[in-house]
């Protein structure tokens, strides 16, 4: 099979169009994942036994079970149930809980960087247990997880295509509705990949940038 | 006429803009012992790792043997020295670390027979027959099979000889071989040397702080400051009659701190 | 209800199969490229290091349709499980070899020197005493990355293969059942990760205890 320019052309304003979703579908998933990360991590460590159990054994049971088959139950079993979502709202949902579960753990190693006598000092300096979080342990611990979150906004962006498994039209959506209309794979799929390949090398590039800076800056 | 056993012209080495040896040129003749002191950072450790290849050169020549170490001749001319040649010039040298070096996931007796087994082809009952001489020599015959995390580090440093010996080498290289050592156990290592130095015959040389044992054990002494040697002699020359004013201030400091001579 | 659960143990043979298969071929891939990573070949490294940014970058799913759908145009065929597990393999041995260079990397430069001074050849120094200090190190990032690949066997349904996900939807789509059967072959995919990760588990105790942990690296 010859590489057709003509057809790679016809396609490319519909995987452009696909990689908005794409795009789109990444950040907002980003966003549940870190919110409802720090939600997690924070009720792993909850003073509450049963709490903590309950939410470890929910995070742990996702981060054990495949992306693909969270997709398949929030938009094929929820509607059971009276709750109907759209599938990009389902994917967007499904991407960021499965990868909570990993941020939560980022956090978890970001908190428990920081040593004892950080704690301690402030106790000696009469700090309130708020106003040591927000002054003395969360300002230092946000900067190392800095690389390590954006190395998960980048897998994310990698797993959305599984998003065209619920028929959300991001790019693989776009470039496999087009290869099963024309059943031509090799130009709509190996487009897909060049797209991936260029965004995940300028990001690779400045996930290192940050890195750097955050190495100095310690 | 014999001829020397280590043949050191003229070399130089630098690390980035630092220049560590500075044109420098020793002569060791078989079965001396010498001791090199001097300040940290004056170059005597390079010394030893350039030695065991653990460093290559900028400039100059070794011969080790009247064999030339970091060259070698092809179609008639020196090019430098690859892996193959590198390996066979290593045979005749072993090295005491100041870190032992020893290989934490293989027993004692391990650390000793694995060199001789792999490197030389010995049969195993034969390599462990000879690293339990070794390690009786040293007196750990009874921690052959410990860990070497369970050892003291005078204990370890005592493994990490025996390991050096079991190649049989001809030049035994000792980098600061107590420096690592609490005070307690810094005798026990140098009790081992001493034994070294009465009853084998082997070219050794001794990097060191320990002054009072340097004089002892060794035929020469050099004093060594900024990658140069400024003097050398007999230890009776240097410790009680240094002439350079330089070993005269660094042997009035290193008394100072309280070590004897 | 007994016929969907066969279908199902159908489903988990078949996943089971191409976790074992594609785990080889990623672990193999991850020894060669991860050491050639560290080669003092120039071209070696270029190589490797354009397979796993190649492999890495452009997503596994991508990957695996590519396989599937565009190399029988180039005279490829391959069959759904074949192609599963080159795809998987292939991802997973690049992320793989990056866990191999870290390991042997993280092994002091002591060592090394050690190697040097009982003149070791660098085949030996690996062999005898670099990797086996530093598998103790890469077990618990290679039981993440296993777990992760067991996951990412799911996809696989996508081109017909009659994994388990793919049997789920099987049966989702002849009986209309839809929890159910999700809800059964999650908890089998949680006992197969859970499995995994206790195996890998004992192992690393199994390594730690005789062993010591490799010595910090040391500044010169």
């Amino acid at each position: 099979m010859e590489w057709n320019w003509t057809f790679a052309f016809a396609i490319l304003p519909h995987l452009l169009e696909g990689a908005k979703t794409t795009i789109l579908a990444t950040f907002l998933g980003f966003l549940i994942a870190i919110v409802l990360g720090l939600a997690m991590a924070l009720g792993r460590r909850s003073q509450q036994p049963w709490i903590a159990r309950a939410v470890g054994l929910c995070a742990d049971f996702i981060r054990g079970t495949p992306l693909l088959v969270q997709l398949y139950v929030l938009f094929f079993v929820l509607p059971n149930m009276g709750v109907v979502l759209s599938p990009l709202v389902a994917g967007v949902i499904g991407l960021g809980l499965h990868n909570a579960t990993y941020i939560a753990e980022v956090y978890r190693a970001g908190i428990e960087s920081i040593s004892r006598g950080q704690w301690e000092a402030s106790k000696a300096c009469n700090l309130g247990i708020s106003q040591t979080w927000r002054h003395i342990i969360i300002p230092q611990a946000i900067p190392p997880m800095i690389p390590a979150l954006a190395n998960y906004l980048i897998a994310m962006f990698k797993e959305t295509p599984l998003l065209s498994a619920i028929t959300v039209y991001e790019i693989m959506g776009e470039a496999l509705g087009a290869a099963s209309r024309t059943y031509r794979y090799l130009e709509p799929v190996t487009m897909v990949g060049v797209f991936f390949l260029i965004i995940s090398l300028v990001c690779a590039y400045f996930a290192r940038v940050i890195e750097e800076r955050v190495r100095i800056h310690q | 006429m014999t001829n020397p056993i280590i043949r050191i012209k003229n070399i130089s080495k630098s690390f980035g803009a630092v220049r560590v040896l500075d044109g420098l040129s020793i002569d060791v003749m078989p079965k001396e012992r010498l001791a090199l002191i001097g300040p940290s950072g004056s170059g005597k450790t390079t010394i030893l790792r350039i030695l065991m290849t653990l460093e290559r050169i900028n400039d100059g020549h070794i011969e080790i043997d009247g064999e030339q170490l970091y060259h070698m001749q092809r179609a008639g001319q020196l090019v430098p020295a690859d892996e193959k040649h590198l390996a066979k010039a290593r045979q005749k040298i072993g090295m005491v670390f100041q870190h032992f070096n020893l290989f934490p996931h293989k027993s004692v007796i391990d650390n000793i027979t694995l060199a001789p087994i792999v490197t030389k082809g010995v049969a195993k009952p034969k390599a462990e027959k000879r690293a339990m001489e070794l390690l009786d020599m040293v007196g750990l015959a009874d921690k052959a099979r410990s860990m070497p995390s369970a050892l003291s580090g005078g204990q370890k440093q005592r493994v990490a000889i025996a390991r050096a010996l079991a190649l049989q080498p001809e030049i035994m290289l000792f980098d600061e071989v107590t420096s690592a050592l609490d005070p307690e156990l810094v005798e026990e290592v140098l009790s081992v040397l001493w034994q070294l130095s009465t009853e084998t015959d082997m070219t050794m040389l001794l990097v060191t702080h320990e002054m009072g044992f340097a004089h002892d054990f060794a035929h020469r002494v050099l004093f060594f400051d900024r990658g140069k040697i400024v003097e050398e002699g007999k230890p009776d020359d240097i410790f009680r009659q240094p002439k350079h004013e330089r070993t005269q201030a660094f042997l009035k400091k290193i008394l100072a701190a309280g070590h004897r001579i | 209800m007994i016929e969907s659960l066969s279908l199902i143990l159908k489903g988990l043979q078949t996943t089971l199969a191409l976790t074992v298969f594609s785990l080889t071929l990623a672990l193999g891939v991850s020894f060669l490229a991860g050491l050639g990573r560290l080669s003092k070949n120039s071209v070696v490294r270029a190589t490797v290091i354009a397979y796993i940014e190649f492999f890495r970058g452009t997503s596994l799913f991508v990957q695996l349709f590519w396989a599937f759908y565009v190399l029988p145009f180039m005279g490829v065929e391959l069959s759904p499980m074949q192609a599963a597990v080159l795809a998987l393999g292939l991802n997973y041995g690049a992320y793989g070899a990056e866990v191999v260079r870290g390991s042997v990397n993280a092994i002091g430069r002591d060592q090394w020197e050690g190697c040097v001074a009982l003149n070791l050849t660098p085949f030996q120094r690996l062999r005898h005493v670099i990797i086996p200090q530093a598998i103790v190190i890469m077990l618990p990032p290679f039981g993440n990355l296993a777990v992760t690949l067991l996951k990412s066997t799911a996809i696989a349904s996508l081109i017909a293969l009659p994994d388990l996900t793919y049997q789920a939807q099987l049966v989702r789509n002849q009986t209309g059942q839809t929890l159910l059967p999700f809800a059964i072959i999650m908890i089998i995919y949680f006992a197969v990760s859970t499995f995994i990760k206790s195996g890998i588990q004992i192992a690393e105790r199994r390594l730690t205890i005789g062993a010591d942990r490799a010595q910090p690296a040391r500044s010169i």
